[in-house]
Order: C-alpha cells, then structure tokens, then sequence
C-alpha cells in the first residue's frame, strides 16, 4: 500500500513537472502565445488587457515584469535574424527598414532574457539613407552610419523596437509588415 | 497493460492539472505578490522614481535614456489620490496595474491638455446594472474613476533626444501623488482653476530643454 502510493506520488510528481515545462515552452512559443509576426519581429500588444490570451500573460510574468499598456504604443521584439538564427553578440548584423509611420521610436539591445538595454538609437538620431530609409548595423566593432554596439560577452540577444504614438489604422499594418529586416554578417 | 494506461492517466491528469494552474493561477499570484512588494517599498499615495531592481520587476524592457516612477493608489477609504506636477516636456505614458496585474487604465501626454499634470483617481465601483463612471475634465483636472480599491500606476517618460534626459528626470522628481478627502471637489475645482492660468503660463514660457541636435547633413554629391 506504502509502495502503491509512494509511486503515485512520483508519477503525479513527474506529471505535475512535465505540464509546468509544457506551459513555460507554450509561453516562450510565439505561434501558441498569441504573437503579432512580421519577419523576425513579434509582439503581444493585448498582454496586459483582461482578457489577454493566458500564455501572453504568463510570458511577462516569467520575466517578472507587468504586461505594458496596450494604448498608443508597441514592443516589438526579435530574437532571431530573418534566416532564424538566434541573434549573437559574436555576429554582426545589417538591419534595413523604413521611417515608420509613428511620432517616435526607439531600437534598444538587450541581453536574451531582458534587463537594461545595453545599446539604444533614437529616431531623433536615426541617419537616413538618400531614399528616406534606415539603415542600422549592429556589431562589436564601429561602423559609419547608424551602429549599435553589442555587448563584449558572447551570448544570445534580443533586439526591441519600442514605438511611441501609434495610430489605431496604423497599428494593424505595423503589426503586418516587418519594420526592418535582419541580416547577419560576419561571426567572431 | 491496464495498469500501464492506469499510470499513463495518472501521470496525464498532474500534467494537465499543474499546466492550467501555471498557466491561469502563477501569473494573477505573481502580480498579486508584485503588488504586495511595491506597497512594502514604496508606501501608499506617494510617488517614487523607480530604478535598479525594482523598475526591472515593473518594466520589462527599461530604457536607459527613459524615466520611470510608480505610486501605490489606495482609494479605499473614502479619499482619492491625485498625480500632480510639472509638464515633462517630453512624451509619456500612464498606465495603471489592477492588483491582478490588469491595465484598468492607460493614458499618454497626447490625450490631456498641455501644461501641468493633474489627474484625480477616485474609487467608484460598478453600478448594480454594471455601468462603470468613465473619465472626465473637471475644470482642467482628469478625474479617472477606478473600479478597484488600490491599484499601482506606472509612469514612463522618454526624453526626445539623450539632451533632455536630465531635465527630464528633474521634473519627474517633482511629481506628487498623494491622498485628498474624497469629498472635496469643491476645494478641488477651485484649486484647479487657479492651476489653470499657472498652467497657460508654463505653456507659453520658453522651453528650458536644449533643442535636438541638428540631422547630419550628407555632403553634396561632386
């Protein structure tokens, strides 16, 4: 009897363990978290809303963060490149885009599991191509135009456009097209 | 082989059962337990600038360049808290956190008139047939009913441009939220027409932030 229920603890145990790893891997899933995609980029602009898609919420709380406000403004993050490597402080990367149709933006470099940003640019400083375009690089070593400087310990990043007075029509169509492409160079 | 599938189910039905508690429950008692720790360190119906760990629990991306300060609002008990300070000068953005962790209201610089900040939150639960008081200007102070007692505002402000993050960071300093009798609207009213005119004022004087930096120019082509 002893024996019966020692071994349904284990198995309750085992399974108890299995259905957290299976919510945390749901959570940390762009596809079942209810991710905004557009190229490398994805966000989840309703997190913080009441009725936000359980995974989304869940997702801020493993970082030990509260969700942001949904109004007038969005997190875009990358983690990968547009060829689906994860994106490494070892690698430097070319990132082409577009004015966007917001009052402000902010691309910040982070390490992968959040915290302070180590890199930012600001729209204000953005340098524009001749056809009105954005050209930023990121990498280690500096570069002409807009660069942002990775960080000099190897590891994984993430990448996060934040941007500021965001229309209702627009938000759609940013949330549909990609703001900028990622592309990666030459790796250490 | 019954007693494999037994064992299958067992193992299948703790996997579920701890899924949807992780899933539904972890993130209303993480924000609940978030809540408690900022009543802990910040106190009620004060404002402080965040910084260090603390900003990291409450923002998940913190801008170095950007502002942040948060204040615990306790509105339970027959008084309300009012936000009430300079013009930042620079867009911002106020969101409030229920104890679930909910966004129960958001606002940014574009949607208040120009000049100082002052926004009232007072405690006005559902009526019986569930209608909620919404948001109004009273004189040229927002009143924001709030359906819960006690909730945690988040203030963000990021400068235009890296020259005006310390102007910035010193007017977010001078941000006061703190409590005032429910019922002194009267009071209140009159105070903020006076705000009113200090506010035109403040609109009209010259900025005291430096200017961007001018776009670098691209030399013209041979």
């Amino acid at each position: 009897m002893l024996r019966e229920m020692l071994v349904l603890f284990i198995v309750l145990l085992a399974g108890a363990i299995a259905g957290v790893m299976s919510a945390r891997w749901a959570a940390d899933h762009p596809t079942l978290a209810g991710a905004a995609r557009a190229g490398a980029w994805q966000a989840w602009p309703d997190a913080g809303v009441a009725d936000a898609m359980p995974y989304a919420r869940l997702r801020y709380y493993l970082d030990g963060a509260l969700p942001p406000s949904p109004v007038d403004r969005l997190e875009l993050l990358a983690l990968r490149d547009d060829d689906g490597k994860a994106l490494v402080s070892d690698c430097d990367y070319e990132l082409q885009g577009r004015m966007l149709p917001v009052r402000s933006w902010i691309m910040s470099v982070h390490a992968v599991h959040g915290g302070p940003a180590s890199a930012l640019l600001h729209a204000e400083d953005a340098v524009l191509e001749p056809d009105g375009s954005v050209r930023v690089r990121l990498g280690r070593q500096v570069q002409p135009g807009n660069w942002l400087a990775l960080p000099p310990d190897d590891g994984r990043l993430r990448l996060v456009l934040h941007l500021f007075g965001i229309s209702p029509l627009e938000r759609e169509r940013i949330l549909k097209r990609a703001p900028f492409s990622i592309r990666r160079g030459k790796c250490a | 082989m019954m007693r494999l599938f037994y064992w299958i189910g067992v193992f299948l039905l703790g996997a579920v059962v701890a899924h949807l508690v992780f899933v539904l429950i972890m993130p209303k008692y993480e924000a609940r337990a978030l809540v408690g720790r900022l009543h802990q360190q910040l106190g009620v119906n004060a404002f402080t600038p965040l910084q260090g760990p603390l900003l990291r629990r409450l923002v998940r991306h913190p801008l170095p360049d950007a502002t942040y300060g948060a204040c615990v609002l306790d509105i339970s008990t027959q008084q309300a808290t009012i936000l009430r300070g300079p013009a930042l000068r620079a867009p911002w953005a106020l969101t409030v956190h229920s104890p679930r962790g909910d966004v129960i209201y958001a606002i940014t610089d574009r949607h208040v008139p120009a000049g100082t900040i002052d926004i009232r939150f007072e405690h006005r639960p559902p009526a019986e047939n569930g209608i909620i008081a919404l948001p109004r200007m009273q004189q040229r102070q927002l009143v924001v009913p709030l359906t819960v007692p006690r909730a945690v505002m988040v203030l963000e402000v990021f400068p235009w441009h890296p020259g005006q993050v310390r102007l910035v960071r010193d007017l977010v300093s001078e941000l006061q939220c703190r409590s005032v009798p429910l019922a002194s609207d009267a009071g209140a009213a009159g105070a903020a027409a006076n705000r009113a005119g200090n506010a035109t004022t403040a609109t009209d004087a010259q900025p005291r932030q430096p200017m961007p930096r001018a776009r670098p120019q691209r030399a013209p082509a041979p």
